[in-house]
């Protein structure tokens, strides 16, 4: 027999009492009176029947009310959604692939905005910097 | 051979209303009575019932027929339910009341004679739902059902945390929860009653 109380609260309809306990403890004894008694009351509780035309009764209001656009609506996103997930990454992906890679897509208005470059000779670099030297 | 349920819904989205026929049949009895254990009114029954299966047949698309049907019609129920008593509260109608000074009476009685009497009798199948109902009336509106689910439709913890939408633990604990404040509540009651009588006794004893 262990001295603790027993949980009440805890214990499912199937599980077992230690009736070892019960019989040395009146605090218990009292509870499972209690909890017994709720049982029993629960156990009583009647189970409603639906009336037998219940379930003919809402197919025809579904009838009468149309098929609900509404309804395909989420039926058609359910299945697209994976179809638009796709198209979403694959055009993120592109987006990316063409920031990173900037020089493939040369604006051709660039060309206006070209400054014209001066041509410089090696032998001029050289003669420089033997004058520069020099001084 | 019957379909299943997933094939059920396939028909019902293809636009086949014998389909949701079949559908109402399946799952009717489970929806009227977490309906009647929770509300403890049979008048009311009929009309959620109706409105919880309008929005089965309204949300169906967003079902995902990999899971069981079951758990998602209860979880639409139990919020028609809880809708269903936050309208009455804001009429200010008190759907569970306290126990009169008579019915906590009728309580001790019944439960003197299951006690000390032969075997366990239990009130009228009707007054037992009244006698919980009112019982139940300490709950919060969330434990309420966690019990009626486990208690009362026989659902197991995991069916329920999938209806509700929140962890087993969190089930468990609220069953817990709502069993203890039952059995301190008709604890009260029962014994209150009997404090009474002793002292009534002692005090004709002592005349």
């Amino acid at each position: 027999m262990t001295d603790e109380h027993i949980s009440f609260p805890d214990l499912e309809p199937g599980d077992q009492v230690d009736e070892t306990h019960l019989k040395g403890c009146p605090e218990c004894r009292r509870k499972w009176g209690l909890v017994r008694f709720l049982r029993a009351q629960i156990r009583s509780i009647p189970r409603l029947e639906p009336s037998p035309f219940f379930a003919a009764r809402m197919a025809a209001l579904i009838r009468d009310s149309g098929s609900p656009f509404v309804l395909h609506l989420q039926w058609a996103a359910r299945c697209l959604s994976p179809v638009f997930l796709i198209l979403i990454l694959a055009t993120t992906f592109l987006l990316y692939q063409i920031t990173l890679d900037g020089s493939s897509f040369d604006p051709p208005m660039g060309v206006l905005f070209e400054e014209p470059q001066e041509e410089v000779s090696l032998d001029f670099v050289v003669n420089s910097l033997l004058e520069t030297n020099g001084r | 051979m019957a379909k299943s349920d997933a094939e059920l819904v396939a028909d019902i989205l293809s636009g086949d209303s014998q389909a949701f026929e079949e559908l109402v049949r399946r799952h009717q009895r489970l929806v009227f009575n977490i309906i009647y254990h929770y509300l403890g009114q049979r008048e009311v029954v009929e009309d959620l019932a109706q409105e919880v299966f309008l929005k089965v047949f309204r949300t169906l698309g967003t079902f995902d027929p990999s899971r069981p049907l079951a758990p998602w019609i209860s979880r639409i129920t139990a919020n028609c339910c809880l809708d269903q008593l936050r309208r009455r509260k804001r009429r200010r109608v008190t759907l569970f009341s306290d126990l009169s000074r008579d019915e906590e009476r009728q309580v001790e009685e019944v439960f003197d004679q299951s006690v000390h009497g032969e075997g366990l009798t239990v009130t009228e199948a009707e007054d037992s739902l009244k006698l919980l109902e009112s019982l139940m009336g300490i709950l919060n509106k969330k434990d309420r059902m966690v019990f009626t689910l486990r208690e009362l439709e026989g659902q197991s913890y995991a069916e329920i945390a999938e209806a509700m939408g929140v962890s087993e633990l969190a089930v468990r604990i609220r069953v817990s929860r709502a069993r203890r404040k039952l059995q301190e509540r008709l604890e009260r009651i029962v014994y209150k009653g009997e404090d009474h009588r002793r002292g009534n006794q002692k005090g004709r004893e002592a005349k």
